[in-house]
């Protein structure tokens, strides 16, 4: 009895809060993308009128494929190298303390201020990555004029970013996995990639999972780098979604159909997270 | 009887002082809010502001409190708080591209019946250059006091184009003496010859003319400024195939696909070879520095050029600055006739901001508000933020500019600016490419303030980069905006834009012309 | 709670030690990590190492690869000196503006976020269909919704309480922003510490509050920090909601920095400058929690 009075006193006040501050915009969203408003007009019904026009928008196209380029690469690149660096550091060795300290640094960083940084590190000309490379003889890399390459500058920025997320998610799963089932497989003889793969990963899989999603779900709303540093360019070869929703809604004041757009975003992502989950159980069939 | 009359006699004597008093600081009392665009204390916009702040208070009794807004969000500031009627501004100073959804929503109030009251200091609407006085007005009704006028110029390194050697050079490629350019094909040459080539001897490649192409940015402005001259049709009055650029007035159909844009642009990206490729993902900050560090010969760009050519920590080319105006080019094309008409036209352009103080129609305060504006805009004073350069606001009244340069009509002194730092002959210059642009064109390309502006700009900027990098050819991009074009007028509604547009260029008026005095 | 190593650990270590080979795997093992080491500390560092160095050139130097003070370049103190006079009372305002605003939104998020994610760890919840896995899920949907989607509702629903421009609104936006990840987060954690110690101290006679301090709470510690430290960096960093909901006295550091975007361009001189500043209370924050980290890391090892 107390029991449940306890549970429901712990659960509540963050599903009310929740409630609260999110779902009146939601709903007044929602409202919003059945109609076409730009704050100065009165605001008219058109019914789907928005939805349809988003899915056979070319733009809104263009985004979800560089949105999803984005992810895939940020993604993997950085639960990779988190994961390895927990791995590596995780032990009190030598410069792992130092480490822990420092890598904070970049998660504290504005992403504005980031993708102005970038701006004056990708310089193609006087910038000190094209300096490095011309000492290296290396060619050059049109680092924010080539509509192949842009997209690129946006994810090494990312991945210089939010790798230490990965790593701080990977430390502190790696605190709470118990040692006995390793060193188990250790003195059963089994080699390091097999305690990798068959023991810890195993173990660890609720925190990858979590960590997975979350920076599926922060790759995909990405906005300020694509904002700061390329403004969605060259052409629109950097324009992803959360920029192109952005311009319609609060550039253009489209409001109606920036909210339908953040609509099918919503749907989209909500599928791509299902889909991600259940393939990422059925590898570790977690209950 | 005579008692009575003394004393009430006196008691106006008393209180003489008193009345003196208030009516030397007729808003004491008073709090103005004004919001600004964000150049800091000393710079751009806001820094005049602060500059003669205390002054105006004392004048005036009233309390300015000024709120800087960046640059990116300044419309959106502005118009969320119009809209939400928080009516938190007396006054602001934006960008004049939003001009046309203030005025569609009454949100600024015109200041005619202020411009002759003696209340307020006196200052001439007619000082402004008559296109860009434009700028300062809507359906006829004016509704700021003057202050920025802003345009592109084209800027070059006097001491390279006036070099022995390389006048021989160019004159041996290219069978004509080299010069600032004054049209299309010399500034095609010009930026040719001195493209990747060390001409300044510090080891690397030069470049040969530096634009900021990164989109999103303003980057657009600069097809504007260059493709002016193909499109806009000089001849007495506005109309459907007169002194139009973007739009034909009577139908609202988009004429940025005509023959005469898509030459323009395919012109424009053989230039845009003439430079770095780098300049695909630059903003203004990062193109301004090779040609202010003395290894770009030409740019074309606002005012800050001048300004910051006399800065020793963000130039080295001080006194080796020369400009001039937009080149013209050799032929145009004419929609009435349908056909390329040669001969050579020489067309103005009223690119940037035009910064100046708008009265908010939620204001409390608006005579206020408006002494600001009108303190603010009176000449001496004016004058001198002219001067300053950092202030961001650049010569555009008559009286911003010397004889010498002018024909003998202007009335400024360039003593006034060497004061303030400028090079004598960089700052003459500067002042000829303006006052030539403003005053001595065949026509002039309008400026697009309607509402809907920013989404309009937004679709030619995108397709402006799309053909800049080859993925769409001239035609295509041209046609791609043209069609987005129509499709937004339609959205916004076509016979209020068709008006708006009328109105704010002055359809079936005279087209601006500068009458010497 | 913290019992001695596992009896075979001694013995895998001594054989370990007493076979050459993977002695020698270890050494160059060793290397190998200290190589990592300093190329991790290398890439980490230099975007901010170029912040600093440009923050001490002069404008036309900006764009120069010169990178060592005094040797390639003549450094100048005029870009701080500039900032902190002409900028100086915004940067202090900006500053404490986001201290406040990130420390409360984090504290807020972390406190609800912890209940919530012990009550769906520890207690079975079915309301009709839903379970706790649903009702876990259905926090993951809150960190899917774009901001901008939702900001000009924010908007409107800020004003109407009278919370424009006031730090509370903006904590409030932070808040709703790091709950569903603090929840989560802490969920898992929970999830991972072993229910036998919570209920060995029940059976002992401890109250369920006394065990939530006492037990739960140490064990969940370097969670509950690098979750708060992860919930203080999204604050501290969030840039839409503060654009929209704050306009003058309750502006944060990212609105700092976007504004040395002038109409001309990035001032990249200042923003080198402002990020310095702004980096400097986060990560001074973080050090200062980290002894909590390393111990509660240790500590979990040595169990």
């Amino acid at each position: 009895m107390r029991d449940e009075r306890v549970k429901w006193a712990l659960l509540l006040p963050a599903v009310g809060w929740i409630l609260t501050f999110t779902i009146y915009p939601l709903v007044y969203s929602l409202s919003l993308s059945f109609q076409n408003w730009n704050l100065t007009s009165p605001p008219q019904w058109v019914g789907l009128a928005n939805y349809l026009r988003a899915l056979q928008d070319p733009r809104m196209h263009n985004a979800l494929r560089t949105t999803g380029l984005f992810v895939a690469a940020t993604v993997t690149i950085e639960l990779v190298l988190g994961f390895a660096l927990a791995l590596l550091f995780y032990r009190p060795i030598w410069g792992s303390r130092a480490l822990r300290a420092v890598v904070v640094a970049p998660l504290f960083t504005s992403p504005i201020a980031l993708a102005f940084l970038g701006m004056m590190l990708f310089h193609e000309e006087d910038g000190p990555i094209a300096h490095l490379l011309r000492m290296l003889g290396l060619p050059r890399v049109h680092w924010l004029s080539d509509p192949a390459t842009a997209l690129g500058s946006l994810i090494l920025l990312d991945v210089w970013q939010w790798t230490p997320f990965a790593f701080l998610v990977f430390l502190a799963g790696l605190a709470g996995v118990p040692q006995e089932p390793i060193e188990a497989a250790i003195v059963d003889g089994a080699g390091r990639w097999a305690v990798l793969r068959h023991v810890l990963l195993p173990l660890l899989a609720p925190v990858a999972v979590t960590a997975l999603l979350f920076k599926f779900i922060y790759s995909v709303k990405v906005f300020d780098l694509a904002f700061g540093l390329t403004g969605g360019g060259p052409g629109i070869s950097t324009e992803v979604l959360a920029l192109y929703i952005h311009r319609q809604g609060l550039e253009f004041f489209n409001l109606g159909y920036a909210s339908a757009l953040s609509y099918v975003f919503l749907v989209l992502v909500v599928l791509g997270c299902t889909v991600l989950l259940l393939r990422v159980r059925r590898l570790y069939e977690v209950a | 009887m005579k008692v009575r009359r003394w004393g009430v006699l006196g008691l106006l004597v008393l209180m003489l002082p008193g009345l003196a008093l208030a009516a030397a600081r007729p808003f004491a009392g008073r709090t103005v809010t004004l919001g600004v665009f964000a150049g800091g204390t000393r710079g751009a916009i806001s820094g005049p502001f602060y500059y003669f702040r205390s002054a105006w208070e004392q004048l005036t009794g009233a309390r300015l409190n000024i709120v800087e807004i960046p640059f990116d969000q300044l419309p959106t500031k502005i118009k969320t708080d119009l809209i939400t009627r928080a009516g938190r501004f007396d006054g602001f100073v934006p960008c004049a591209t939003i001009y046309g959804d203030l005025v569609a929503n009454n949100w600024i109030v015109p200041v005619d019946p202020w411009i002759r009251d003696p209340r307020f200091p006196r200052w001439d609407p007619n000082d402004m250059g008559p296109p860009i006085r434009q700028l300062y007005q809507w359906g006829g009704k004016q509704y700021g006091a003057n202050y920025d006028a802003d345009a592109w110029v084209l800027y070059g390194r006097r001491d390279l184009l006036n070099d022995p050697k390389e006048k021989a050079a160019f004159r041996a490629k290219y069978g004509y003496d080299l010069r600032l350019p004054r049209t299309i094909k010399e500034l095609l040459d010009v930026s040719e010859f001195f493209n990747n080539r060390d001409w300044n001897g510090d080891g690397r490649p030069d470049f040969g003319i530096v634009l900021p192409l990164k989109v999103s940015a303003q980057g657009f402005f600069f097809y504007l400024a260059f493709a002016a001259p193909y499109v806009v049709v000089p001849g007495p009055t506005v109309d459907e195939y007169h002194n139009v650029f973007f739009f034909n007035p009577r139908t609202m159909e988009p004429i940025i696909n005509s023959p005469g844009h898509v030459k323009a642009l395919e012109d424009y990206i053989r230039l845009t070879k003439n430079g770095p490729r780098a300049q695909l993902g630059w903003d203004l900050v990062e193109s301004w520095d090779p040609f202010l560090k003395g290894n770009a010969a030409l740019t074309y760009s606002p005012g800050d050029i001048g300004s910051l050519s006399k800065n020793p920590d963000r130039s080295r080319i001080k006194g080796k600055l020369t400009a001039g105006p937009m080149p013209a080019s050799t032929e145009y094309y004419d929609r009435q006739s349908n056909r390329w008409v040669q001969k050579l036209n020489r067309v103005g352009n009223l690119l940037g901001c035009s910064w100046h103080g708008l009265i908010s129609s939620l204001s409390r305060n608006q005579e206020t508000i408006y002494h600001l504006f009108a303190y603010m805009a009176e000449r001496p004073r004016l004058f001198r933020i002219t001067t300053f350069g950092w202030g961001g606001v650049d010569p555009g009244k008559i009286y911003d500019f010397p004889p010498e340069v002018s024909d003998g009509q202007g009335t400024g002194s360039v003593q006034a600016y060497i004061r303030q730092g400028f090079d004598r002959q960089d700052a003459l210059d500067w002042l000829s490419a303006y006052w030539q642009n403003y005053y001595k064109m065949d026509a002039w390309q309008e400026y697009l303030r309607i509402p809907g502006a920013p989404e309009l700009i937004n679709s030619l900027d995108l397709h402006l980069s799309q053909a800049l990098v080859g993925k769409e050819t001239p035609k295509q991009a041209l046609d791609a905006v043209a069609k987005e074009w129509n499709e937004i007028v339609n959205k916004l509604g076509r016979d209020k834009l068709r008006r708006a547009y009328q109105e704010s260029i002055g359809y079936g008026k005279p087209a601006p012309r500068y009458r010497p005095r | 709670m913290h019992s001695a190593p596992a009896p075979g650990a001694a013995a895998v270590r001594g054989r370990l030690k007493a076979r050459p080979e993977v002695a020698l795997r270890r050494n160059g093992e060793a290397f190998l990590v200290g190589l990592v080491l300093v190329a991790t500390l290398i890439w980490v560092l230099f975007p901010l190492y170029w912040a600093l160095v440009t923050s001490f050139k002069e404008p036309t130097e900006t764009f120069r690869p010169t990178f060592l003070p005094f040797l390639q370049f003549r450094p100048t103190l005029a870009n701080w000196q500039d900032q902190f006079r002409l900028a100086g009372r915004d940067i202090l305002k900006d500053l404490s503006n986001s201290l406040l605003v990130a420390a409360s939104s984090a504290l807020l998020a972390l406190g609800l976020g912890s209940m919530a994610g012990y009550a769906l760890a520890r207690f079975p919840f079915q309301v009709g269909p839903i379970r706790n896995h649903d009702i876990a899920s259905w926090f993951l949907s809150q960190v899917v919704i774009p901001p901008v989607v939702v900001v000009i509702p924010f908007f409107l629903f800020m004003q109407r309480l009278g919370l424009l421009d006031t730090r509370l609104g903006l904590t409030l936006a932070h808040t709703t922003m790091n709950l569903p990840l603090a929840t989560l987060l802490m969920r898992d954690t929970f999830l991972g510490i072993p229910v036998e110690v919570e209920e060995a101290a029940l059976v002992d006679g401890a109250s369920r509050w006394t065990v939530l301090w006492r037990v739960v709470f140490p064990l969940a510690s370097p969670a509950l920090v690098s979750t708060g430290i992860l919930a203080f960096a999204f604050s501290w960093n969030e840039f839409i909601y503060a654009l929209t909901l704050t306009f003058e006295r309750a502006t944060t550091i990212p609105l700092l920095i976007a504004g040395a975007k002038m109409s001309q361009g990035i001032q990249f001189w200042f923003v080198s400058v402002r990020v310095l500043l702004a980096l400097l209370p986060p990560v001074l924050l973080a050090l200062s929690v980290q002894r909590y980290v390393v111990r509660g890391l240790t500590l979990g090892a040595v169990r």
